[in-house]
């Protein structure tokens, strides 16, 4: 079997010494991360990428990776002991998770969170396994123009599932993409939109414009709301679940799953709107819907079950398309490319050991993340105390230092400090800068596959509503824009994120 | 007036300025033709429809916005924090890593509840020594760890 030799493969990558360190340093970042409010994966991920140049890029992306994944364990912690999301993941595990930390059950929903979380990461896992190769083979059909619409397709789903105003979001996305376009032109090699300034001649890092929108941006909006940054942590209480409540618990786990893994792979999918339907459903569907929020097991475990899912299933179309469903997954990309590899269809077939190694890693990781969230919680209560203004000046110069780090540019730290300001105003703006990274991401691809489409075709636009695969994508990206713009879904949508 | 500088009406504005920094950037780049694209074609194409969705928003906000004013907001954090990273940048290369985040911290603390001066340091302190042991001699970035005097002493006097 090709598959059986697959995963030998992938594990014999997961479990080397190095990989598995690595692994491990990832989830332990994840979680610290996770615990902590005011910090998030992508800036952690992004002051990462320069400290894993010297790594081998299996390492490296296993290690982001398990930030990424790993941050989805540690934001309920904070959730349910304080709170507060550690992540936005776990916005909806704050509602029943604090309310059984204050009848005493803490230890249980930590435990429901974290079972709920490792169940759906082993199925996810599998969902890899099988999914990327199968998108993969589909995607070996595509040519440029079905690139092009695909691409299209993802960044407007992007804009349905995000948060706040469509129109706001699209033209984050399109400002992305302009700056996306700075640098040298492939073609001609000749500069464009670098204003003068030789040291952007390769392009706007990724690393700088992440770090300012995320990281310094950031600590100057948590400053400002700097009083609802405080908790005190509830005790912790009994650990173990009895096994009535896990017979009781355990179907939600398995929907939230389910759920969480199909709205990963969507574009514009992710954790956070996994978690949020998640809620929801197991809310229809229970007998009780009345004790949702006041400490219902369920309330703790779907949701969490269904962002780690969905932290996972994202990697399918990155690993297999190429093309990022969230930011996250941008941000990956532009690790991968870094490291000089190109994702696409072919980095299954022609990087086995990359793959599977990183999709067996997951699995260990998970298993890594049980055992460092659930004897070790009492660590991670501790550093719940850790103050935001010991934090933010530890952000604040690892950015510096990081940005630096990725091209030894002085210049680059420059840039951080204009996306810096350009992040915050936007967010005073009501604008959701996450959105540009797609477009700086996608920008390049979407280019060089338009101009691929429309010189074999002679200039003829009409290539792509003559190929069906293009057709198809984007006669769904129109659906997509027109639903919103009847606004029936704009209005579910906003319901689903003030659910209680 | 009320309406023109609510946040949705000022967001449009924002991205309507930078359609036209795109536009303006791109303005010497060859077009070419659809069967043989030059470097300005896609610029343009992505700044035509950032200005079209600029002005969108823009319409809608002074048309039927809810005009809410833009968040308020203090400026002393953003400042501080901007200052911070342009000093870091300003020191680096010719001041060394202990002066640069040294200075980072000093005044990136500005921006937030000041912390007393025994955990300041020792903040500090750790931070110097992490950077130094990961970057420096992990990654091997070639920073200086001191000063360069020579060269300060050569710009200054």
């Amino acid at each position: 079997m090709d598959l059986i030799a697959n995963i030998a493969l992938g594990f014999s990558v997961a479990l080397s010494w190095e990989n598995l360190a690595l692994c491990f340093v990832g989830c332990l970042l994840g979680t610290l991360i996770g615990v902590l409010p005011g910090i998030g994966p992508l800036p952690t991920m992004a002051m990462l990428i320069p400290v894993t140049f010297k790594l081998e890029p299996t390492g490296a992306l296993i290690m982001l990776a398990g930030v990424f994944y790993g941050s989805q364990y540690g934001g309920s912690t904070t959730a349910i002991l304080v709170r507060l999301p550690g992540e936005t993941s776990s916005l909806v595990t704050v509602l029943d998770g604090h309310a059984l930390a204050q009848k005493g059950r803490a230890g249980i929903a930590l435990a429901m969170a974290a079972y709920g979380s490792v169940v759906a990461g082993i199925l996810s896992t599998i969902a890899i396994g099988y999914g990327a190769p199968f998108l993969a083979s589909i995607a070996l059909l595509f040519q440029s123009a079905d690139y092009v619409s695909v691409m299209v397709l993802g960044l407007v789903a992007a804009v349905v599932l995000a948060s706040g105003s469509i129109l706001k979001a699209l033209a984050a996305i399109t400002f992305g993409a302009l700056l996306g376009l700075v640098g040298t032109d492939i073609t001609t090699g000749e500069f464009r939109l670098t204003m003068g300034f030789h040291s952007i001649a390769d392009g706007l890092g990724f690393v700088p414009i992440a770090m300012g929108l995320f990281g310094l941006a950031e600590i100057a909006y948590n400053l400002e709301n700097v009083a609802e940054k405080s908790g005190h942590a509830v005790p912790v209480g009994r650990l173990l679940p009895s096994w009535a409540e896990i017979k009781q618990v355990f179907p939600a786990i398995l929907r939230g799953t389910g759920l969480g893994a199909a709205f990963g792979i969507l574009p514009g999918g992710g954790p956070t709107i996994s978690a949020f339907a998640a809620y929801s459903l197991e809310k229809r569907l229970s007998k009780h819907p009345e004790e949702f929020g006041k400490g219902r097991l369920e309330g703790v475990a779907s949701p969490e079950a269904a962002n780690n899912a969905a932290a996972q299933t994202c990697f399918i179309p990155m690993l297999s398309l190429g093309i990022p469903p969230n930011a996250i997954m941008a941000l990956m990309i532009g690790a991968m490319m870094i490291h000089g590899l190109t994702p696409g269809p072919e980095i299954i077939s022609k990087q086995p050991g990359l793959f599977w190694g990183m999709v067996m890693s997951m699995l260990v990781g998970n298993i890594i993340l049980v055992i460092l969230n659930l004897p070790l919680i009492g660590i991670w209560v501790r550093l719940l105390s850790i103050p935001y203004r010991f934090l933010f000046p530890t952000i604040l110069v690892l950015c510096c230092i990081g940005t630096y780090t990725v091209d030894n540019s002085v210049e680059d730290v420059l840039i951080m400090v204009v996306f810096g300001v350009i992040g915050y105003v936007m967010r005073k703006l009501e604008c959701e800068p996450t959105p540009m990274l797609l477009g700086l991401v996608l920008a390049p691809l979407l280019e060089e596959n338009f101009r691929r489409a429309l010189t074999l075709s002679d200039g003829d636009l009409s290539v792509f509503v003559t190929r069906p695969i293009s057709l198809g994508f984007l006669l769904a990206s129109v659906a997509l824009l027109g639903t919103m713009m009847m606004s029936g879904l704009r209005r579910r949508r906003e319901e689903a994120f003030q659910e209680e | 007036m009320k309406r023109l500088l609510s946040r949705d009406a000022l967001a449009g504005l924002m991205f309507i300025a930078f359609a036209a920094w795109g536009f303006i950037a791109a303005a010497d780049l060859e077009g070419g033709t659809s069967a043989a694209m030059g470097p300005g074609y896609f610029p343009r194409i992505v700044s035509s429809i950032l200005l079209l969705l600029g002005t969108a928003i823009l319409v809608v906000a002074l048309w039927s916005g809810d005009a809410l004013p833009p968040e308020r907001g203090r400026l002393r954090p953003i400042f501080s924090v901007s200052l911070a990273g342009l000093v870091f940048a300003a020191l680096l290369e010719k001041g060394g890593i202990i002066a640069a985040i040294t200075a980072a911290v000093l005044i990136g603390v500005m921006a937030g509840e000041r912390p007393r001066p025994l955990p300041l340091v020792a903040l500090t302190g750790a931070l110097i020594l992490v950077s130094i042991a990961l970057f420096i001699w992990g990654i091997g970035v070639p920073i200086p760890i001191w000063p360069d005097w020579e060269a300060m002493s050569r710009r200054w006097i």
